[in-house]
């Protein structure tokens, strides 16, 4: 890991703007989970465990792309400024791995700070309510937060890896599979309640697929207890994370820096 | 202001190192490119033709042409920041991309493109530590010496997004200076700098000489470049065309002055310096200025212009010869890409193919 792009690149994460926009997000996290905690129902504290981390950590991974845009005031020509950096001694793996722990380090310190603030809120709004504020966070949340949080900005890091132009276009492509993920687990849930049940198997099991494939979520609950011990959830979650490194890797090895105006 | 600059360069403590590795590796070619091909647009476009280029440990090298010849295509090649195609880059006799390079490699981009958002300070810390310099002793005073020799240790806490065009080259130059470079890479150094930042540039230049550091400067300031580099190299269409040093070339352009103010015709002189191996650079009423292929030629010309009966009052060796050289080389081009376009062709070496007012270089501007 390259301590001057670690340092550095927190010090821009911590730029007034990013933590403005930080801030918020943090806040509206906080509150809506803190709430959620202090009324006692089943549904609640369900909704209240996924606004943990829940949306928190792919918007604060999205985030961390486009920070440097927001730090810097100056429009910036793609490659202008990587091409000063990797004139210095740094292996591009070596950039590859610091960015992906730079912003790993950060999205689980604002998500630390999220905790903290959500319990003060459910706290104080359970003594004003009398009411007594509920416990949400267990180890599967604190595992699940770190390993998706590590998933996440591995994909982040592999997509900014990219020259500008292709890297939107792997979004786009992203979201319409996240979309067809969606689709097919609504339409497979449909069918199932209409009792067409192999169609709804078989949509299930494609959306399963998609998943395994292209999203980079853990979910410990389900891991440890599933009645097959799920050794090929944890497999691809780590071949996943591995995957985009490497592929983001690649990319800076393979990626030209031409830096001129004309 | 400029001598307070100059002791403060002097201070600066690039030498040490780079003074003791260029004894060792003596022999060793700063940079060597052999045989270059890079193409863009999937082999389209040729940006570099088969290159060849040696510079010397200690030189002060400069890379000059027209825009779009391939100067910065050249620097992003012997920088590893672009793929070659074909052919070989060795800095110090090892390959371009190789790590140790980069631990002697000091670069300004021609645009300087800066985190804004840091002061010049940090701005150097970063640098320094990238180029793993922080740990030295010095490093403190060597970022401070930086900010001194390119005059923004009094703006050093300002943010560098409050920086003009000028603000930024220095501090690019300054960090160039933070990673103690045994070979520096500027593209341009003194694009949007005042005169004073020019004169910076050149003190620079040749406190990096003193101390043994290797230069390849691209600039499109001749006049800056004959002052300040050594030695140099006249890229046209992504080929190498001349290669030389900076004294030989500013002694091979003659001025031939004409007797009674009489100037011979084109062709005629032409068809002379032809026999000679002369080019003619320039010709008005009053004079000609004739560039050779060796000094010693010299005779040769004089002799051939006397015989063919052309009237000389004066002749004498021109001072500006990158300059002119420069010309030759460009209205060079633009007589063959004529001659390609016309179906009759052109006469040779005639500047009054150019329309008037119009100087071979009047479309060669910096970029």
């Amino acid at each position: 890991m390259n301590k001057a792009i670690f340092l550095f690149t927190m010090k821009r994460y911590f730029h007034w703007v990013n933590l403005a926009v930080g801030t918020i997000l943090l806040l509206f996290c906080s509150i809506t989970c803190g709430m959620l905690q202090t009324v006692d129902t089943p549904l609640t504290k369900e909704a209240a465990r996924s606004f943990l981390f829940g949306p928190l950590i792919p918007i604060m991974v999205s985030y961390l792309v486009i920070s440097p845009q927001v730090a810097n005031s100056q429009r910036r020509k793609d490659g202008e400024y990587l091409s000063l950096i990797f004139s210095r001694p740094i292996e591009r793996w070596s950039y590859v791995v610091t960015k992906w722990l730079t912003g790993s380090t950060f999205v689980l310190l604002v998500m630390t700070l999220q905790v903290a603030l959500s319990y003060g809120i459910s706290c104080i709004v359970g003594a004003f309510f009398s009411v007594q504020p509920g416990n949400v966070l267990d180890g599967y949340a604190i595992i699940d937060g770190i390993l998706n949080t590590l998933g996440f900005t591995a994909l982040v890091v592999f997509i900014s890896s990219m020259p500008q132009r292709y890297a939107a276009i792997v979004v786009l492509l992203y979201a319409y599979i996240i979309f067809l993920l969606s689709f097919t687990v609504g339409t497979a849930s449909y069918l199932d309640s209409l009792s067409i049940e192999q169609v709804s198997k078989n949509m299930t099991a494609i959306a399963q697929l998609l998943f395994s494939i292209f999203c980079v979520g853990f979910d410990s609950y389900h891991v440890v207890n599933s009645s097959n011990l799920p050794v090929a959830n944890v497999l691809i979650y780590m071949s996943n994370v591995v995957l985009y490194l490497t592929l983001a890797t690649l990319v800076m090895s393979y990626r030209e820096f031409f830096y001129a105006n004309d | 202001m400029v001598s307070a600059m100059g002791s403060a360069l002097r201070g600066y403590s690039v030498t040490t190192e780079a003074a003791a590795a260029a004894t060792e590796q003596k022999k060793v070619p700063a940079v060597l490119v052999e045989g270059l091909v890079k193409s863009y647009s999937f082999g389209r476009i040729k940006a570099l033709d088969g290159v060849n280029l040696q510079v010397d440990e200690g030189d002060i090298f400069a890379l000059i042409g027209p825009n779009g010849a391939g100067k910065t295509t050249l620097m992003g090649c012997m920088l590893a920041l672009l793929r070659v195609n074909k052919g070989r880059v060795k800095i110090f006799g090892k390959p371009a991309d190789h790590i140790d390079v980069r631990r002697v490699t000091g670069f300004l981009p021609e645009r300087p493109s800066f985190e804004s958002w840091m002061n010049a300070k940090e701005f150097l810390q970063f640098h320094q530590m990238l180029a793993g310099r922080s740990a030295d002793e010095t490093a403190a005073e060597d970022i401070k010496q930086a900010l001194e020799a390119v005059e923004l240790e009094t703006v050093s806490k300002r943010q560098i997004s409050k920086y003009s065009r000028g603000m930024l080259q220095r501090l690019g130059l300054a960090q160039v200076m933070v990673g103690k470079p045994k070979i520096c890479f500027l593209d341009e150094p003194t694009s949007g700098m005042d005169p004073p930042g020019m004169e910076m540039v050149r003190t620079l230049l040749t406190q990096f000489r003193k101390q043994g550091v290797t230069v390849i400067v691209n600039s499109h300031h001749l006049d800056e470049i004959e002052r300040a580099c050594t030695r140099f190299a006249f890229i046209r269409k992504g080929k190498i065309m001349t290669q030389e040093s900076i004294s030989n070339v500013a002694s091979k352009m003659m001025i031939a002055c004409w007797a009674g103010g009489v100037a011979p015709e084109a062709a005629i002189l032409n068809a002379a310096l032809n026999e000679c191996g002369g080019t003619l650079a320039d010709l008005n009423d009053e004079h000609a200025k004739i560039m050779l292929n060796d000094r010693q030629d010299a005779s040769k010309v004089i002799e051939t212009l006397v015989k063919n009966q052309i009237s000389i009052e004066e002749i004498f060796f021109d001072r500006r010869g990158l300059s002119e050289l420069f010309k030759v080389e460009v209205s060079d081009e633009r007589r063959s890409d004529d001659s390609k376009n016309s179906p009759t062709g052109s006469t040779p070496g005639s500047t009054q193919d150019l329309p008037p007012g119009q100087t071979p270089d009047s479309n060669s501007g910096a970029n």
